[in-house]
């Protein structure tokens, strides 16, 4: 466990001036590096966890996240009996004294999924045609069709879903991540997001709280990239003043930053030091990366790229590719558009179709370059859809739904966890989000019960403080 | 890098730099001062149980292992756990053995037990293992201050005699210039003056420093800095925070807290009012706003969100934030359980809860079919968040006043021989000659009656062609039939002429993203009929129509009750009053009249536009409003909202802290809530408040645990100071800034930070204060001191939040409704930090950089990083680039030409950043920059020139712009520094 007295004042100012002592040190190595041949591009920023608790199967991860919660009986669920129940009174056995949101004081009426489902690949698994692209992977996949959460409203269910809870100031995945293992890149932030509207009826809004570090130190945080404007926030140098001037101008700051840290003996200031060094780095990496001219059109076809850089969940992927190419640990790729109150034969569609081959061909490239097997991704939603219908459309539902992961120490072409016959409730092998969690950080090596930060007195961990399991029947 | 021989060069010079941060960096985060005395039961032995025995053998009873509980010492006596002056008792048999199935804690707990912890536990037990009760839970009491009669202020007593005791030699005083420097940040967030520096530096005695001190105490920026902190404790925002994050009405409240700063109210006062100042006798519009308070968590409009279970979620965000606020606890861990640490059990818990019970509001903040709720029929998604009232505001009434004496100095200043005003006073003869009596011409209807009938389909009336101009149109309905829209339209021949203002009486407002639209010409709506029987409204044209050509068309639209219309030739009055006045001075009616902002100056156009804006002075709160039912208090099994099997409670206050208990009639209200937290019996209200104050101004508290005094918190390391300081406080009238003034005032605060050796050795984090801390700059006071150092600081106080520049598209991820940031103009571009709009789910990026709360949830502490995006903040954002041009500017405004050399302005510049001069070498790096930079735009202009025009901020015109640009460059550097950002 890591004994990281975070909410003492004390114990938080010499874990700051330890990282700072880290940070601080490579920046002053990178200093005498300079003077020698080019430096190697990625040297890790260590990180809180000096020895992994078990063998690390995955370096990175990445997080589609199809916001506002996809029907999984749509798309990974098939219900043959709930097609059939179509239009009738849904029995009240299932629903008495559950949670509802909008089917709140109306009649339940079972709704039949509009999709087709047909078996892919050797392992057979039902995927239905809103997902063409993803089902060619389908032996790829393992498929969690037993998922459960706890909040039945977007906000509270993402910030679940990302950080196992719903009190606010609470540190994402993301975060853990990059406290715990540090960095594999010394000029991009190690946790990135990128968020997509999308085009149909059903956008959710997404608060920046999702990625927040919460009583971590904020350089944790994901880094949000923009489509408009400066992909990082004040990346760019005013004025395009040139840029061998800012670097200068950088360079003299910390020329008087270190002049005033001898005379002060301020930890702070060596720490500053390598924050100016790694911010002009991101200034030159951030361009090259955001700049996508290199990428072949066929590749942007593949992804449904129609202008590189667009901000698109498409674009968004290809963009994430890349980062994971350069080191980043943590990539989350939302796409807003799948909250299908109603109309949702025609949104979802439209949802699926902006995202299906871009998912598909992230899934081609991370393996075309050996990176597959290293890199955890993970596709879905914060909840699931109910059987019963809302008019033209589904109303939200925790009891059951799907993801799928893929990727390094996944066994691909799984089915785990199955729900009713009528898709209302996860019956077999039921997963948590607090589960998924733990399933995440043993990929990564960590045991999730002894990696805990205290705070307010308490061992806080990701998994929260109900016993959560890592889910073996998933893992290669 | 550009010349690595450089930078290894500097790296020699940072090698023993490097020694001393390491040793002060790597050192173990316990306490190294060790005494080697017995072991103290609080001090050194509750933390190690606390942390790893109590939560199966503590307070929660439901999680309680083999019935024993070792945090009460009678149980653990009782059942052979500890037999006092032996290791015979079985913790000590469990925690030293070597069987992994008995071994305590359990090893899968993954807590072990280290050597000197267990070293600690058995020097205790052999000593007879004394329990002490918890030092936050004891009644203050007044220590007596140790060798009262050597002149030493109390706080350095106390401090003297435990650095006597450890051996720490204490940090010499900090030169003048630090000092001034520290206070001046450390009070108000902003840097000292120049001639304030000069004054210290020429005079540095105590005497005159409290004199300062005291000035400093009773500003304005003072209040605002406080705010700052107090805003943190009570998650002060100006969005609701879920899901839609729409905007709500609270400013008035952060206007509140900072006159409550200003006129330094007691604790007592302050608390109560924010809490239940709607409960108490006299209650007041001030006091009423103070209840916002109350309104401060984040709720939810989103459809489908289940009404019962937010009301949840907003009691235990109401409990949690007044455990953190008021009584620096973590009461919110017993929620869903008995607290595993404190006493504090789950009836605690809601019994706090139930306090609020009374409160009228709702889960969901709309009307959904699915979640009806009739009383807030008509709420959308641009509505603000009821009950709120509505009330005076000093800065509204303040900016009307300062526009209107603004327009009247400049109205001294038109000459009589302007052309214009010459012309406003030939073509307004019917305003010389009317006004007061008939300043306005009625349009007749056909039948030659004033009153016209319209149509279904609306009205059309013709203004005939006059020799006067048209300053706007006043109409009447006689009798509204309610609720209408009506909508008033102008066309000159093809042209529409738009209204730039229209007032209406009554009217009922229409809401966008919780504000009021100013104003009714987009739409004049009234719901319920007139008490006067009549509506009037008047349009204002903008003056570019100001025109005495015609003929012009009215159209009316909305309602087909009688109507009367009327023309205003001028407006010579205040653009926000309905009745039309005469103007005395007739160069201000020129200038109010709008008659003068033709191809003149923006001014005048943009003071009317702030006039009203101003809204007559007032403006809506969110306010607590209590219902005569209470909603049902009850448990809430492990916190679930759709448990309704548990115990209903009443308001309560916790009940082990029972010294503290006032008597209330019942059932208990908010008001006995505040008397309880501000009891003098209560002993965790002072001390907190107190040492929360103390970390203010040296970076930690004398408990560094500011937000948790439970067992899991630090104990103090000086707790007689302390206590002094929390019954000093008490005995003072819990009067905030006596202690405040108390702090800065002591020997320690004047302490160097620069550590010693024997500092490094035996006390590296500082707890012991014998020396000062450096601290970075709050996100906030980081902007106002780049602000301020520049010049263009606005210093106004209060009022709506204001909007500086931002990335564009930052918002884009935000509906319900979707929203665009419109940046603040003018001075309100230059508004100190905390007058940001607050967006909870998107803070402003340069805030957040630094640090600042989303204030989702209660930060009683902010956290405190030194990332990579910081240096992207200040290089790049443009409110520094502006302020680095602002500095330039201000350097040749203010630099002596005798003395004008680049050596002089390096010196001037770093003088103004930090209070002192360049030292050869900092000149030379400066040199450099400016040397690079004028060699760059020699080259090219065109990035100096496009440096130059970033912001709204102007250039000087009477420098060479490659010059200044360079100069911009060497005070970007400046605002950069690490020193500049840190207060020593």
């Amino acid at each position: 466990m890591m004994d990281l007295n975070i909410h003492a004042t004390t114990a938080r100012r010499a874990f700051l001036q330890r990282s700072a002592f880290s940070i601080g040190s490579i920046a002053l190595g990178q200093l005498l590096a300079d003077a020698a041949p080019p430096v190697p591009n990625r040297i890790s920023v260590p990180g809180a966890l000096p020895v992994l608790h078990k063998p690390q199967r995955i370096k990175r991860i990445i997080h589609l996240c199809m916001a506002g919660g996809p029907s999984q009986l749509e798309t990974f669920d098939w219900k043959p009996e709930l097609k059939k129940l179509h239009g009738q009174p849904f029995p009240s056995s299932y629903t008495n004294g559950q949670q509802l949101a909008q089917l709140q004081n109306t009649p339940l009426l079972a709704r039949g999924p509009f999709t087709e489902f047909t078996r892919h690949g050797k392992s057979g698994i039902e995927i239905s045609s809103l997902l063409p692209n993803i089902a060619r992977h389908a032996d790829k996949l393992a498929v969690i069709r037993s998922m459960v959460t706890e909040q039945i409203n977007h906000d509270p269910a993402h910030a679940f879903f990302n950080s196992g809870s719903i009190l606010k100031g609470r540190p994402s995945m993301g975060s853990w991540l990059l406290y715990g293992l540090g960095s594999e890149s010394r000029d991009l932030p190690g946790f990135v997001v990128l968020a997509s509207q999308g085009s149909s009826d059903g956008v959710q809004p997404v608060s920046a709280r999702q990625w927040s570090a919460g009583f971590l130190p904020s350089r944790y945080q994901g880094v949000p990239f923009q489509a408009k404007g400066d992909a990082v926030h004040y990346v760019a140098s005013p004025g395009g003043n040139p840029r061998n001037l800012e670097e200068k101008l950088v360079q003299s700051i910390n020329a008087i930053n270190r002049e005033r840290a001898v005379q002060t003996l301020d930890p702070e200031a060596a720490t500053r030091i390598a924050q100016y060094e790694m911010a002009f780095r991101m200034q030159l990496s951030v361009p090259e990366l955001t700049d996508m001219k290199d990428e072949k059109p066929e590749t942007l076809q593949r992804y449904g790229v129609k202008r590189a850089g667009d901000g698109t969940f498409a674009s968004n992927c290809l963009l994430a590719r890349r980062l994971l190419e350069r080191g980043v640990r943590c990539v989350q790729v939302y796409h807003r558009a799948w909250d299908h109150h109603r109309n949702m034969e025609v949104a979802m569609p439209i949802a699926a179709r902006e995202t299906d081959a871009a998912c598909a061909a992230l899934l081609d490239d991370l393996e075309q370059r050996g990176m597959l097997d290293s890199t955890l991704v993970v596709w879905g939603g914060e909840f699931g859809r109910t059987p019963m219908g809302q008019g033209t459309g589904r109303d939200h539902h925790i009891n059951a739904f799907s993801i799928w992961m893929a990727g390094g120490g996944i066994k691909g072409g799984t089915v785990y966890g199955s729900t009713d016959e009528l898709g209302y409730r996860s019956v077999e092998d039921v997963v948590t989000v607090h589960d998924l969690h733990a399933t995440v950080l043993h990929l990564f090596g960590i045991d999730h019960e002894r990696f805990s930060v205290k705070f307010q007195g308490l061992d806080a961990r990701l998994t929260g403080v109900e016993p959560a399991k890592v889910v073996r029947g998933v893992l290669a | 890098m550009r010349n690595s021989g450089l930078s290894i060069r500097l790296l020699a010079a940072c090698l023993p730099l490097l020694t001393t941060i390491t040793a002060l960096a790597v050192a173990p985060p316990k306490k190294t001062v060790q005494s080697p005395v017995t072991p103290q039961y609080n001090r050194d032995v509750r933390p190690i149980l606390s942390d790893t025995c109590f939560p199966c053998h503590g307070p929660d009873s439901a999680k309680r292992k083999a019935g024993l509980r070792l945090d009460i010492r009678e149980s653990a006596l009782a059942q052979k756990a500890i037999v006092p002056g032996t290791l015979s008792g079985t913790v000590w048999n469990r925690i030293t053995n070597t069987s992994p199935d008995l071994l305590m804690p359990p090893p899968a707990a993954h807590k072990p037990l280290t050597p000197a912890q267990k070293a600690t536990i058995k020097a205790w037990l052999l000593a007879g293992a004394k329990y002490e009760p918890h030092w936050a839970y004891t009644p203050v009491s007044k220590p007596t201050v140790p060798g009262a009669s050597t002149g030493l202020s109390p706080i350095d007593a106390f401090l003297n005699q435990r650095h006597k005791q450890l051996g720490l030699t204490q940090a010499p005083q900090a030169d003048p210039v630090t000092l001034i420097r520290r206070v001046t940040l450390d009070l108000t967030g902003l840097p000292p003056s120049p001639d304030d520096i000069k004054a210290y530096q020429a005079n540095p005695t105590s005497k005159a420093y409290n004199a300062y001190v005291d000035r400093l105490l009773a500003s304005d920026a003072h209040a605002e800095r406080m705010s700052v902190w107090w805003l943190d404790q009570v998650r002060y925002a100006d969005t609701v925070g879920f899901h839609g994050d729409q905007n709500h009405n609270a400013w008035p409240y952060r206007d509140w807290v900072l006159n409550a700063f200003k006129s330094n109210i007691p604790y007592t006062t302050f608390v109560r009012d924010q809490l239940a100042g709607d409960l108490i006798p006299g209650a007041s519009d001030a006091s009423r706003t103070a209840t916002c308070f109350n309104r401060l968590n984040m709720v939810t409009r989103e459809g489908g969100a289940q009404p019962g279970e937010y009301l949840a979620k907003y009691a235990a965000d109401r409990v949690r934030t007044v455990g953190s606020a008021f009584l620096g606890s973590t009461i919110a861990c017993a929620e869903c359980h008995d607290h595993k640490y404190d006493p504090f059990t789950a009836r605690d818990f809601y019994s706090m809860a139930a306090y609020f019970a009374d409160m009228r509001q709702w889960g969901v903040y709309a009307d959904y079919s699915y979640t009806p709720e009739p009383e807030l029929r008509g709420i959308n998604n641009d509505s603000p968040f009821p009950p709120e009232i509505v009330v005076t505001s000093k800065a509204l009434t303040g900016r009307i006043d300062e526009e209107l004496s603004a327009i009247k100095n400049i109205a001294t200043t038109v000459p009589d021989s302007d052309p214009r005003y010459m012309a406003f006073l030939a073509k307004s003869g019917q305003y010389r000659d009317l006004n007061g009596d008939k300043p306005q011409l009625t349009l007749n209807a056909p039948d030659g009656s004033d009153w016209h009938t319209p149509a279904k389909t609306g009205l059309v009336v013709d203004v005939p062609r006059s020799a006067v101009m048209l300053a706007g149109i006043e109409v009447t309905i006689k009798q509204p039939q309610t609720p209408i829209t009506v909508n008033v339209t102008l066309k000159q021949g093809n042209n529409n002429l738009p209204f730039w203002h229209g007032i209406g009486a009554p009217h009922t407002p229409i809401t966008q993203n919780g504000f009021e639209r100013i104003g009714i010409q987009s739409g004049w709506r009234i719901q319920s009929k007139p008490s006067q029987g009549e509506a009037k409204a008047i349009y204002w044209l903008p003056r570019t129509a100001f025109t005495s050509a015609g003929p012009i068309k009215i159209t009316l639209t909305g309602t087909t009750s009688d109507v009367r219309i009327k023309t205003i030739p001028v407006h010579a009055v205040h653009p926000d009053t309905l009745e039309p006045q005469r103007e005395q001075n007739a160069k201000v009616a020129f200038l109010l009249s709008g008659a003068g902002l033709e191809g003149v100056t923006a001014d005048i156009s943009d003071r009317l536009r702030s006039i009203v804006q101003s809204r007559g002075g007032r403006t809506p709160v969110m306010v607590t409003e209590a219902t005569n039912k209470p909603r049902q208090a009850r448990i809430l099994a492990r916190g679930n909202w759709m448990d309704t099997t548990g115990a209903l409670v009443s308001p309560a206050t916790p009940t082990f802290l029972t010294n503290a208990k006032v008597n209330v009639a019942q059932p208990a209200s908010r008001l006995d809530l505040a008397n309880w937290i501000t009891s003098r019996n209560n002993p965790l209200t002072a001390r907190v408040l107190v040492n929360r104050f103390w970390r203010l101004f040296f970076g930690t508290g004398i408990s560094a645990s500011v937000e948790d005094f439970g067992a899991q918190g630090e104990a103090p390391t000086n707790p007689a100071l302390l206590d002094w300081l929390a019954s000093t406080f008490m005995d003072r009238g819990w009067n905030m800034r006596s202690i405040i003034r108390e702090i800065v005032t002591s020997d320690a605060y004047k302490r160097s930070s620069k550590p010693l050796p024997v500092h490094v050795e035996k006390d590296p984090q500082n707890r012991y204060f014998a020396r000062q801390s450096p601290r970075r700059l709050d996100a906030e006071f980081i902007r106002d001191n780049a602000l301020a150092i520049a010049g263009i600081l606005d210093t106004h106080v209060g009022g709506p939040p204001v909007k500086p520049f931002q990335p564009a598209g930052y918002y884009a991820n935000l509906q319900f409704p979707d929203r665009d940031y419109i940046v603040s103009t003018r001075g309100d571009q230059y508004r100190r930090g905390l007058y940001t709009h607050w967006q909870r789910t998107f803070l402003h990026p340069g805030l957040a950089a630094f640090d600042a709360p989303s204030r989702e949830e209660a930060c009683p502490v902010r956290t405190e990083a030194n990332t990579p995006q910081q240096a992207l903040t200040l290089l790049n954002d443009p409110v520094y680039v502006e302020a680095a041009r602002g500095l330039a500017n201000l350097m040749y405004a203010s630099i002596k030409p005798s003395i004008d050399n680049d050596d002089a302005r390096l010196n001037w510049l770093m003088q103004r950043v930090r209070g002192t001069a360049a030292s050869s070498t900092e000149r030379m790096h400066l040199k450099t920059i400016l040397t690079e930079s004028r060699k760059a735009y020699t080259t090219n202009e065109l990035p100096g020139r496009e440096l130059l025009r970033m912001g709204s901020l102007p250039s000087r015109i009477d420098v060479d712009p490659i010059d200044l640009a360079a100069y911009t460059n060497v005070c970007r550097v400046l605002l950069n520094l690490h020193e500049t950002i840190t207060r020593y």
